[in-house]
């Protein structure tokens, strides 16, 4: 964080993609700092995959202009651009050995020989394949194609790697496995990586920064963990993890939000709200506290609700519990003796939920897209 | 598959019965059309001539003996040049058009293959004499040429119309395996080449041509081996000066009426080409293990 001075890895402004009359990529401004693991996180369809492919070069902007280490390369073609794809389809040379592979862009580039060798096992060390260099691509299992196909990406050891939802193919506890090697890799070569995907887990436990689209517009970009405690809008904190969202209106002194048929809930109002605009009310599940109704005095602000379902997931518990208002908030526990007993109540049974002030974060009222 | 409860034997012998009978028409189209009449020829050119014509029987390799014959032997090494130049025109000619159509949309894709097929449902004889038209005097290539003040009044007969519309002939022949094994290629691989620095001649050289290699194969024998049989076309647009193998076979049957020669010369061009498709298999053969031994030895293995 302190290069300051030199230019970002890259640079975009004022980017935009339309094909036809279909804008798929709203103007956006981005920067990514060197070494950073940024990820470009939304929903399929919202314009992270061409928003990519214009920084690669496979698609022109249809405006504003893309910058890769101080420098406009507008019109640059893919090949002289100092940036590496990881595709998601790995994009493997199938007649090409797993060394040849990865040497492949060394021979292109023209590399001294005497060098190629040396680079290429350091890159197939680097993602633990340095027994497999023989081997075809159709000889490898899924996660070591992705190695591989990692492996090419950074052995030109380019400033930046992109990587399209590299995880997709792979099973659940692979995954998990690759997120840890993927972050390691990262760290090693010291190179920019943005990642994109879909998943919000991903993108959590990996990244440095990420950006949230949807729609062809960057929500927000921040670090995970503001991302995920202070998101700025209501798309934000329901796409990334679960998030109970509540309407409601700012109260006349300002300091609490009235939610209809619910009454005044604790929240952390911004100093600017004006009392009586309409905002979204959002809290996370596992910062709201269930208790047993009757048990003890209730918290100040608590909420009275009628317990509907609970859901064991091994690590927690979840409960559902309907307000009278008819809205139905998640409240999770961690598997422990309070979960236990919070289970023992019957579904239908009278409980309290409370939270602090700060837990609820209010945000700007939206238009629910239909 | 037999359930035990079945009764033995009969039952099972029925369909049995069956697949060889439908088999029957296949196995006599092959046994009436090609073996028969092989095994005639194969027969002939061990027959001994007579010079009007007949056919004496008996058992000589004098046939054989006289295709040493220099302007024999002249015909045959024309012939096989003109083979090899049309196999290697019309594959690299028709890599480059299965590229260009496994490149389109998926929509227009077949529409351009159509297209490709339709001057095949046209006689070869009439397409022959279009190319006279095309290329001869009054034609709209010499119309065009002198528009530019070159002056010419005829391309045929000449060797540039036989090339040419020997290309035209087996054009399509060549695209299509090319383009099969086209298609079977991940389109995302270019972009994979492009990112790592490969530009169009790499891409083709590294990636397309070596992942295409099946289809130019057989692009190159199923031109190849018919070039070497053509006879129309020498005639019409070479004006019979530069003989194909082809043309000599139907000289020696039509004209020389010496069946047994005929016969002889069409024995060496089968062997030819069988030689040439078992030479060109093996070939392929090796060049896979080279691959794999390449692949086996990491870096020493490639250049």
């Amino acid at each position: 964080m302190n290069e300051t001075t030199e230019s970002p890895a890259v640079k975009l402004t004022g980017l935009t993609k339309s094909f036809g009359a279909n804008r798929v990529v709203q103007p956006l401004d981005l920067e990514i700092g060197r070494n950073e693991f940024f990820s470009i996180l939304g929903p399929s369809g919202c314009g992270k995959t061409t928003l990519m492919r214009m920084i690669t070069g496979f698609e022109s902007p249809s405006g504003g202009s893309v910058e890769l280490d101080g420098k406009n390369v507008d019109g640059v073609p893919t090949k002289s651009r100092d940036l590496n794809m990881l595709f998601q389809s790995y994009a493997l040379f199938p007649h090409l050995s797993v060394y040849e592979n990865v040497a492949f862009e060394l021979r292109v580039r023209r590399t001294p020989k005497r060098e190629i060798d040396g680079r290429v096992r350091e890159a197939l060390d680097l993602v633990r394949l340095g027994a497999y260099a023989e081997r075809k691509p159709a000889e490898l299992s899924g996660g070591q194609r992705q190695r591989v196909a990692l492996a090419r990406a950074v052995v030109g050891r380019p400033a930046v790697v992109l990587l399209d939802e590299p995880l997709g193919a792979l099973d659940q506890k692979l995954r998990k496995e690759m997120q840890f090697e993927l972050k390691r890799m990262q760290r090693e070569v010291g190179i920019t990586f943005i990642y994109v995907t879909h998943d919000q887990e991903e993108a959590l436990t990996m990244s440095d920064r990420i950006a949230v689209m949807s729609e062809g517009r960057v929500l927000q970009v921040a670090s995970p963990t503001e991302i995920y405690d202070a998101p700025a809008s209501r798309f934000v904190a329901t796409f990334i993890g679960s998030c109970n969202v509540l309407d409601g209106v700012v109260d006349a002194q300002g300091r609490t939000v009235v939610v209809p048929g619910v009454g005044e809930l604790p929240a952390s109002v911004p100093p600017d709200a004006r009392p009586g605009t309409g905002v979204t009310l959002a809290i996370r599940p596992e910062r709201v506290r269930m208790t047993a109704s009757g048990t003890g005095t209730p918290p100040v602000g608590a909420v009275a609700g009628t317990l509907v379902e609970r859901v064991f997931l091994g690590d927690e518990w979840t409960f559902h519990v309907r307000l009278a208002s008819d809205a139905v908030l998640t409240v999770s526990v961690p598997s422990g003796e309070e979960a236990a007993a919070l289970g023992a109540i019957p579904n239908g049974g009278s409980v309290v939920l409370s939270w602090l002030a700060e837990a609820a974060r209010v945000l700007p009222a939206e238009e629910v897209a239909a | 598959m037999t359930t035990p409860t079945a009764p033995s034997g009969r039952r099972r012998s029925i369909p049995n019965l069956t697949g060889y009978v439908m088999l029957l028409p296949a196995v006599a189209v092959i046994v009436l059309l090609v073996i028969v009449p092989l095994t005639v020829i194969a027969r002939d050119s061990f027959a001994i001539s007579d010079p009007l014509g007949g056919n004496l029987g008996g058992f000589t390799f004098d046939n054989y003996g006289k295709l040493f014959d220099p302007v024999y032997a002249k015909t045959l090494g024309y012939s096989l040049g003109m083979a090899a130049l049309n196999a290697a025109v019309c594959t690299v000619v028709g890599y480059i058009v299965a590229y260009y159509i496994a490149n389109r949309p998926a929509k227009t894709q077949p529409v351009l293959l159509v297209l490709v097929i339709i001057p095949f449902l046209t006689d070869f004889l009439v397409r022959t004499f279009a190319w006279i038209t095309l290329l001869g005097s009054g034609g709209p290539f010499i119309t065009l040429l002198k528009l530019f003040g070159v002056e010419a009044t005829s391309f045929v007969p000449s060797q540039a119309a036989v090339t040419l519309s020997l290309l035209y002939a087996f054009l399509p022949v060549a695209i299509f395996p090319i383009y099969a094994s086209m298609r079977a290629i991940d389109p995302s691989l270019r972009e994979a080449a492009a990112d790592l620095g490969a530009g169009w001649w790499q891409t083709h050289a590294r990636v397309f041509v070596p992942l295409s290699a099946p289809g130019l194969a057989s692009s190159v024998m199923l031109t190849f081996v018919p070039t070497l049989g053509v006879f129309v076309i020498p005639v019409l647009l070479g004006g019979g000066k530069d003989p194909l193998v082809g043309n000599l076979i139907v000289t020696l049957f039509t004209e020389f009426r010496n069946e047994p020669l005929g016969a002889a010369l069409s024995m060496v061009v089968l062997v030819l080409m069988l030689a040439s498709v078992a030479g060109a298999g093996l070939l392929l053969r090796a060049a896979g293990r080279r691959n794999a031994r390449a692949a086996r030895n990491g870096k020493e293995g490639t250049a």
